[in-house]
């Protein structure tokens, strides 16, 4: 495989990263109650909790700081003097790639909070 | 751009009054033809290919839209004794199974096998063969389970065959057993040609048409065949456990003996929510394709549209608990899945504000075609809402296996797939027939499927909410459901006579259609470049494209290409040439050789299907011989590639052109055989999953005190096996960096180890202590092992299969590629022993029983 097919790695990368997070948040939650379940009296703060919440903000922080490079080169062209976004964009795979990257990279990232948001608020295994 | 709606009408010539084209299509098509009579079955090209799934899935559209007709007749009044109770079931089952499984996806298929190499400036897609067996297994697999409905015992579990009710206590007729094979039969089908079609859009664009560059329909098609690689499979290994579990008593899913049936559904559901965008999203690629030509100007945001349709592939894999939210999982889970269902929205949402977007910036033309596209933004929008509200745990538990359900489903369904296919139907009518659909008969047929479809299942929605529960084969009168039961059968009807309008539209066109001009809707995209109707080698020279718009910026490029002005226009070699491209930039890399019109893939379909018939009549020993005469004829028909005189007849190539793909290190079979061993993967992982939630959860499950088998011997066969791996990277390595030109002794070498380390295993497995039936724990340990033997059997005959064709000259160090396919499979191998060892043996070990 030539080494220039690398464009397509950040984003199979960063989806395979995702899915092994959801795995975990939800593999993680079923043995979590098999092997040690909380108490219902602590309500969401338990360990449990704690652990699905902190590995979230960990990967969250990851998706947000992988982001940040393909984003910078992909809006490069926006610079004075060059050519507009959209021109250079047929231009060029590699921007383009770098625009899709980053932004799965940003999905991923949006979409963790939004799906762990519940760990704060509901206890795990009831 | 030039004008879009008048451009190529005017510039393309009469191919006939020119000697140049006709010379390059006679040449062409003495290496392209396709041959008649009874030898057609030996086609493998793809337009044909294309077109039987096409016209096979619609034929089983007519029998699942005939099931229908009589679910609503039975249901038009109450208390009616059309029907049954166990021929509603079987009918409301296999109508659901016809659906989805042998026309939505198998059509679209068929539609994407017939445009992407046309759209991408190729003459066929990459494993022509594959293409052919796969349609093959698809017509045994959907004849085996069509016809379970004419001896009386059609599944009749519904289409999602919940265990235990599919099980062998409470279903012991062979009605569930038509249908775990015959869809296993078909999902090969469904795999194969998501492989196919991944590589060929990765590997084989035409010369300059980067990833930017490509058709958008393309991009739908690759994101969703790479779901169905990884989708597919979770289906595949719960049919297999299914089957054997009713077969020989392995009990996966009974949970006296440590078993659960709720796995069935996590693994049904894994596939069958992604399922639902497999089938969208090639329809939402028609629309993506069909808007910019009707509206007369590129699509707004082709970037966005690109990121919300990769978006919309993965996050659809992680909704499927949202079908299984009344079985008792935990409220924080359920949370997770809500909130992932109502995400998915999103993408979906951009890809509709950019097809509204192409509309109020272009000047749209309300053919026949924009027509179906129009009631798809109604239908999909409507069915996409109440699809939100679904995703609410507290609502969807009030409307939980109600028609409410039904009526969802089928919005976003027909909505999304069956109107967007339609107007594609009619758009690329023309291109496959030369001839124009009618108008009149056509609008007739669309609005009354428009019609008679929101009469049938907009009502269903308030059927819904009265209660009326799904599955139900009668109801009593006085429930408030009379009335809307009886308006939705009556849409159900219209319904049904439209589609039989607009089916009779698209055949009598054939006959009565106007002759259609070249690229009748000014079309922007390749495909219009190619003959109407197409000629099996698509174009005579591969052109440039390095842009979206080929059509609009070059009219003159369908002359051009039928002149043989571009590339590849030579025919002298006897060889199908196509070019192999890099995947990011297009850029060509080599020359892809395909093979040429082949019995193998009919001959091991045809064997398949015996063992597929053996196994539905328990004839178990019946059964094992036809499975070593389908491996045969795999492997014969694996001998005639590469550099074997019937797959290159001649290895020269033009003076400048890039080298035949078998004398490189990065031929199209490489690829072919990672996303195969990605869908392996899954499978696989599937099965991991399976034996983790049973230890979680399964409240009978049982960890012996004792291993089942010896870890020390596990861990000799285990480095038999690496250092055989190891040994045929060795080779590989030695070949890649032209040292070595005796490869063949090395190769029998490894082969004789893989040998000694299969008989090990297989010794292992044996004196296993195991008792598969009497515990789900031993089921699903020996399942894995099993697993284990068939890879280390495979990579040890490939290994000797390699051997033996460096001995005939077709693999060595000027035709090495082979090689890197086959280590592939060697180390794949290596990984799921280890993986297989550490979560079964050594896992249970460390953590006891749960």
């Amino acid at each position: 495989m030539s080494p220039r097919t690398s464009g397509l790695t950040p984003i199979g990368a960063a989806i395979f990263i995702w899915s092994t997070w959801f795995v975990f948040l939800y593999g993680g939650l079923s043995v979590g109650c098999a092997v040690a379940p909380p108490s219902t009296d602590a309500g969401a703060s338990n360990w449990l909790n704690a652990l699905l919440a902190v590995i979230t903000v960990v990967v969250f922080f990851g998706f947000v700081a992988a982001a940040i490079p393909p984003w910078r080169r992909a809006t490069r062209a926006r610079a004075p003097g060059s050519a507009s976004a959209p021109e250079s964009d047929t231009r060029d795979p590699w921007r383009f790639l770098d625009f899709v990257a980053a932004g799965i990279h940003g999905v991923c990232a949006a979409s963790m909070p939004v799906i762990a948001l519940s760990v704060l608020r509901l206890p795990p295994c009831v | 751009l030039s004008d879009p709606r008048t451009s190529g009408q005017d510039h393309v010539p009469d191919e006939r009054s020119l000697g140049e084209p006709d010379r390059l299509h006679d040449e062409l098509n003495v290496i392209w033809g396709n041959p008649g009579g009874w030898r057609a079955l030996s086609i493998v090209n793809h337009s044909t290919i294309g077109l039987r799934f096409m016209v096979t899935g619609l034929a089983f559209f007519v029998i699942g839209g005939m099931l229908a007709m009589l679910i609503r007749a039975q249901l038009a009044l109450p208390g009616r004794d059309l029907l049954d109770h166990e021929a509603y079931n079987q009918i409301f089952t296999m109508h659901g199974t016809v659906m989805m499984f042998l026309f939505a996806v198998p059509v679209l298929e068929g539609l994407a096998m017939y445009l992407i190499p046309k759209l991408i400036g190729a003459r066929d897609l990459v494993f022509p063969r594959l293409s052919a067996f796969g349609y093959w297994c698809y017509l045994f697999g959907g004849l085996i389970v069509v016809s379970s409905l004419l001896l009386g015992a059609a599944p009749n579990s519904g289409w999602f065959m919940y265990t235990p009710l599919s099980s062998g206590i409470y279903g012991p007729g062979p009605n569930s057993d038509f249908w775990l094979l015959g869809i296993t039969f078909v999902e090969i089908s469904a795999v194969s040609a998501g492989v196919e079609l991944v590589v060929s859009i990765l590997r084989t664009r035409t010369s300059g048409m980067a990833l930017h560059q490509m058709p958008l329909f393309a991009w739908y098609i690759l994101v969703a065949g790479l779901m169905i690689v990884v989708g597919f499979p979770p289906l595949i290994l719960a049919s297999v456990l299914l089957e054997i579990e009713r077969a020989l008593g392995f009990p996966f899913f009974d949970v006296t003996l440590g078993g659960d049936p709720i796995l069935w559904q996590h693994l049904f559901w894994l596939f069958g929510h992604p399922e639902v965008y497999i089938i969208f999203l090639p329809a939402a690629g028609i629309v993506s394709t069909l808007l910019p030509v009707f509206c007369g100007r590129p699509i707004v945001g082709y970037r966005w549209l690109v990121l919300s349709v990769i978006t919309t592939g993965f996050i659809s894999f992680g909704l499927w608990v949202h079908h299984m939210f009344t079985v008792g999982i935990p409220h924080l889970a359920q949370a997770f899945f809500s909130a992932a269902s109502m995400l998915v929205a999103i993408p979906t949402g951009i890809q509709i504000f950019a097809w509204l977007a192409t509309l109020w910036l272009g000047r749209p033309r309300l053919t026949l075609p924009m027509l179906w596209i129009a009631g798809f933004l109604v239908i999909f929008v409507a069915g996409g809402l109440t699809g939100v509200m679904l995703a609410l745990v507290p609502f969807n538990w009030q409307v939980h296996d109600t028609h409410f359900v039904v009526a969802h489903m089928h919005y976003v369904l027909v909505g999304g797939m069956l109107f967007p296919l339609m107007a594609g139907l009619y758009y690329w009518l023309p291109l496959a027939s030369g001839r124009m659909p009618s108008e009149r008969l056509g609008r007739l047929g669309f609005w009354l499927v428009f019609i008679g479809f929101n009469a049938t299942f907009l009502i269903m929605h308030w059927t819904g909410l009265l209660g009326m529960p799904r599955r139900i084969y009668t109801f009593d009168a006085g429930l408030g459901w009379d009335l809307p039961n009886l308006v939705s059968s009556v849409g159900g009807f219209v319904l049904a006579i439209g589609t039989a309008v607009a089916l009779a539209d698209l055949l009598l066109h054939f006959l009565l259609g106007r002759r259609a001009p070249p690229n009748p809707w000014g079309a922007d995209t390749l495909e219009w470049a190619v003959r109407m109707p197409p000629s099996p080698y698509n174009f005579v020279s591969l052109p440039e494209c390095p842009t979206r718009h080929p059509l609009w910026e070059n009219p003159e490029l369908p002359r051009e290409i039928a002149e043989g002005r571009h590339a590849l226009s030579t025919t002298n070699h006897g060889r199908r040439e196509t070019w192999g491209s890099d995947p990011t930039t297009g850029r060509v890399r080599e020359i892809i050789h395909l093979p040429g019109n082949s019995w193998w893939p009919f001959y091991a379909a045809l064997a398949l299907a015996v063992v597929c018939i053996a196994l539905l009549v328990r004839a178990y020993p019946f059964a094992s011989l036809a499975t070593l005469v389908a491996l045969g004829v795999l492997l014969r028909w694996s001998w005639e590639n590469g550099a074997h005189p019937r797959a290159a007849p001649d290895a020269e190539v033009q003076p400048g052109d890039p080298p035949l793909h078998y004398r490189t290190f990065d031929g199209p079979g490489l690829w072919g055989m990672g996303i195969t061993l990605l869908a392996n993967g899954a499978l696989y992982l599937a099965l991991l999953f399976g034996w983790f939630y049973l230890w979680t959860v399964a409240p009978q499950w049982q960890i012996p005190d004792q291993a089942p088998l010896s870890l020390l011997a596990m861990l000799v066969v285990g480095v038999l096996l690496s250092l055989a791996a190891f040994g045929f990277q060795r080779v590989v390595r030695a070949v890649a960096h032209q040292r070595e030109d005796r490869i063949e002794a090395p190769l029998w070498g490894i082969s004789a180890i893989g040998f000694v380390h299969l008989g090990a295993l297989v010794r292992l497995t044996m004196t296993a202590d195991l008792t598969p039936t009497e515990s789900a724990h031993d089921a699903v340990f020996t399942v894995a092992l099993i697993y284990l033997v068939i890879h280390s059997a495979l990579a040890t005959v490939l290994t000797a299969l390699q051997a033996l064709r460096v001995r005939a000259g077709y693999v060595g160090r000027l035709a090495p590629y082979e090689l890197s396919v086959v280590a592939q499979w060697w180390w794949y191998t290596v990984m799921v022993f280890w993986m297989t060892a550490l979560a079964l043996l050594v896992f249970p070990m460390s953590w006891g029983p749960a």
